[in-house]
C-alpha cells in the first residue's frame, strides 16, 4: 500500500499532518516531525507528551495522516486505524535513536522521553 | 534485446531495472570490500573506503570514527569532502547522530535534521540560536540536513562508526541502509585486521627491543657476577642466588672443619719488599692456595693480609670435610715448594707457612645489612681453629690439627701429639697434633 515513493514523503522533510477526532467528534490536525515507515500496511508515530493527538487516539482510532514529497510536492491522505502502542524492541529503539541524536545535539539529552511507539493499520491511501 | 524488453509489462520493467541495480551495487560492494581489504595500512584503508563511497554512491561528506578502550569519545580517523581534514576530533558516545549509533550499536538514519530539531525545540523559538547550538565540532557540515551514521561492529563489539551526511535533505532510501551496513560490516573487519596487524607489530617491535634490553642486562649481570665471584666465593653466590631474599640472613648451624693458614714472620719479609711487591707476593701467594684449595672442595672464606681463612662444608655441606681439609693442608705444603721457586725468581724471597685445623659446630649465615652483606662463619670451632694456626709459629711449615679433627681421621694420617698447650680464651688445655707430612701423601 506504502510506496517507495511515499516513504520519502514519510521522512520529515517536509512534516506531516495528522487529523484526529475526540469523543464529541471535534477534530483536532497536529503537525508531526516524522512518520516512520514498519511495513506497506503499518506506520507508526511518537508519543512523547500526553498531547491532545493522544488523548484522541484513545477514545477514537481512526485518523488522517497527510504526508507530503519534498522535492515532487506529492501529497497522500492515509486513513488509518490506531491498532496498538509500542514501548519496546525494534521499532521503538529506532524511535527512541532518533529522537536522542537529535535532542543531544541541542544539549537536551533525556529531557525527551519516548513515551510510546503509537501504531497504526494503514486501511487505504488517497493521492492528491 | 530491444525486442525483450518491449515486450516486458511495466511491473516487470521495474523489477528488471531494481535487479539490474542490486547486481550494480554487489559488483561495487565487491570491488570495495576487496580493495579495503588489500591494505594493513590503517589510514590507506579508511581513506579508500570514503573515496569509494562518494564515486559509486555519491556521498560527498563522511568520516569514520573509531573507538579506543576506555575513552568515552570517539576519535575521527578519516574523513572525505570537508575543507578542513577534522581528524583527530573527537564525538562523546551518546551524543549526536554518530554518538547515538556508537551508545545503541545500531545504525541511524536522520533525513531531517533541521526540521526536527524545531520540533523539539518549542521553548526556543529563535531559530538563529538553535542552529548555532548544533554546529558540531567535527569536521562536519555547519549546517548538516541529513545524517546517516552506520555502527562498526566486530562480533558485537563496537570498533567505531561510519558516518555521512549532506547540506541538501539528502535522501538515504531503504536500499541505501542496506548497502551501507554491508559495507560497514566490511570496513569494520577491515579496520579489525589493520588494527590488529598494528598491534602485533608493534609488540613484537617491542618483544624485539625488550629482547635486546634483556640480553645485554644478562651480559651486564654475567659480567657483575664474574666479578662478584672474585669477592666472594663461588658456592656462596650461588647459594645466594638460589635463596629467598627474607630467607637470606637466616643462619644456620653446620658442623664443618675451618682451616686457618698464615704466612710466618710476613711482616719481617714485607719489609724488605716495596708495597708493590708486597702485593705480587700475596698474590702468588693466594693464586698458588686457591688451586690447592678448590682442588678439595675448601671455600675461601677470606683473604686477611697474609692470613687465608678456609671452610669446609659451608655454605654447601661435603663430606669427609676433616679429611678434605686435612689434604688440602698437606696439599698447600706441597704446592708451597713450587711457589717459593717462583718467588725465588721474581722477588728473591721465600716463605714459610703454617696451618691450624679444627672442626665444630659454627654459625653460618649472611651478615649485615640488605645493602651490604657478607657470608660469614663464626663461632668457637674458628676462634680455636685461628688460635691452633697461631702455635706454628714457632714451628714453621707445619700442619696443626685439633682433637676433634685428629678424632676423625687418625686412621688415615700419621699425627705427632704435641703437649697440650694453652690456648688465648680456653680454661682447660687443648690437645693439638702435628700431621707428619710425608705419611698423608
Amino acid at each position: 500500500m506504502i510506496t517507495e515513493d511515499m516513504k520519502i514523503a514519510m521522512q520529515g522533510i517536509l512534516p506531516s499532518l495528522i487529523a484526529t477526532c475526540d469523543a464529541d467528534g471535534i477534530p483536532n490536525i497536529a503537525v508531526i516531525s516524522q512518520t516512520y515507515y514498519i511495513d506497506k500496511d503499518h506506520v507508526a508515530i511518537s508519543h512523547q507528551f500526553f498531547n491532545k493527538t493522544i488523548r484522541n487516539i484513545q477514545s477514537n482510532p481512526h485518523v488522517c495522516l497527510m504526508i507530503i514529497h519534498p522535492s515532487e510536492v506529492a501529497m497522500w491522505m492515509l486513513h488509518a486505524t490506531h491498532s496498538h502502542a509500542e514501548n519496546e524492541g525494534e521499532l521503538f529503539d529506532q524511535m527512541v535513536m532518533q529522537l536522542e541524536a537529535i535532542a543531544s545535539m541541542i544539549g537536551m539529552e533525556g529531557v525527551f522521553k519516548l513515551q510510546a511507539a503509537e501504531v497504526f493499520n494503514v486501511d487505504s491511501v488517497e493521492f492528491r | 534485446m530491444e525486442k525483450v524488453e518491449a515486450q516486458n509489462t511495466p511491473s516487470e520493467k521495474r523489477l528488471l531495472e531494481r535487479l539490474e541495480r542490486r547486481n550494480r551495487e554487489m559488483r561495487i560492494l565487491k570491488s570495495i570490500a576487496s580493495k579495503i581489504n588489500a591494505s594493513f595500512d590503517l589510514n590507506f584503508t579508511l581513506h579508500t573506503l570514503l573515496q569509494h563511497l562518494d564515486e559509486f554512491f555519491g556521498f560527498k561528506h563522511s568520516m569514520v570514527l573509531l573507538t579506543s578502550a576506555g575513552d568515552p569519545f570517539l576519535t575521527v580517523y578519516a574523513s572525505h569532502g570537508y575543507t578542513e581534514g577534522g581528524t583527530g576530533a573527537k564525538v562523546r558516545i551518546g551524543k549526536g547522530v554518530v554518538g547515538i549509533v556508537a551508545q545503541h550499536r545500531k545504525m541511524l538514519n536522520v533525513p531531517n535534521i533541521t526540521t526536527r530539531l524545531t520540533y523539539l525545540n518549542p521553548v526556543t523559538s529563535n531559530l538563529d540560536s538553535v542552529e548555532h547550538e548544533i554546529t558540531l565540532r567535527l569536521p562536519g557540515l555547519r549546517n548538516p540536513k541529513s545524517q546517516a551514521a552506520f555502527p562498526l561492529l566486530v562480533q558485537n563489539e563496537l570498533v567505531g562508526v561510519l558516518a555521512v551526511e549532506s547540506e541538501e535533505p539528502r535522501i538515504y532510501d531503504s536500499n541505501d541502509e542496506e548497502i551501507m551496513c554491508m559495507i560497514a560490516e566490511q570496513a569494520a573487519m577491515a579496520i579489525h585486521k589493520t588494527r590488529l596487524y598494528e598491534a602485533e607489530h608493534t609488540r613484537n617491535k617491542e618483544i624485539l627491543e625488550m629482547n635486546e634490553t634483556l640480553s645485554s642486562l644478562y651480559l651486564q649481570q654475567q659480567e657483575t657476577l664474574n666479578l662478584f665471584m672474585k669477592y666472594v666465593p663461588e658456592p656462596v653466590v650461588k647459594k645466594s642466588l638460589r635463596t629467598k631474599s627474607e630467607s637470606m640472613f637466616d643462619g644456620e648451624l653446620l658442623n664443618i672443619a675451618v682451616l686457618f693458614c698464615d704466612i710466618r714472620d710476613f711482616t719481617h719479609t714485607s719489609e724488605t719488599l716495596s708495597p708493590n711487591q708486597v702485593v705480587t707476593l700475596l698474590n702468588v701467594y693466594y693464586r698458588h692456595m686457591s688451586i690447592v684449595i678448590g682442588r678439595y672442595e675448601g671455600v675461601i672464606n677470606q683473604f686477611v693480609g697474609d692470613e687465608i681463612f678456609v671452610t669446609f662444608g659451608a655454605p654447601i655441606g661435603i663430606i669427609n670435610c676433616e679429611e678434605k681439609a686435612v689434604r688440602c693442608a698437606l696439599g698447600m705444603m706441597e704446592q708451597l715448594q713450587i711457589m717459593n721457586e717462583e718467588l725465588l725468581a721474581c722477588l728473591k724471597v721465600q716463605i714459610k707457612i703454617g696451618i691450624g685445623i679444627n672442626y665444630g659446630p659454627v654459625i653460618a649465615g649472611n651478615l649485615g645489612t640488605v645493602d651490604r652483606i657478607e657470608y660469614s662463619v663464626t663461632g668457637d670451632t674458628v676462634n680455636t681453629g685461628k688460635r691452633i694456626e697461631t702455635l706454628t709459629k714457632e714451628r714453621p711449615d707445619t700442619v696443626l690439627v685439633s682433637e676433634s679433627i685428629h678424632e676423625k681421621v687418625k686412621d688415615l694420617f700419621s699425627f705427632t701429639p704435641w703437649e697440650p698447650v694453652e690456648v688465648k680464651g680456653k680454661g682447660e688445655k687443648v690437645a693439638v697434633y702435628e700431621v707428619e707430612r710425608l705419611m698423608g701423601l
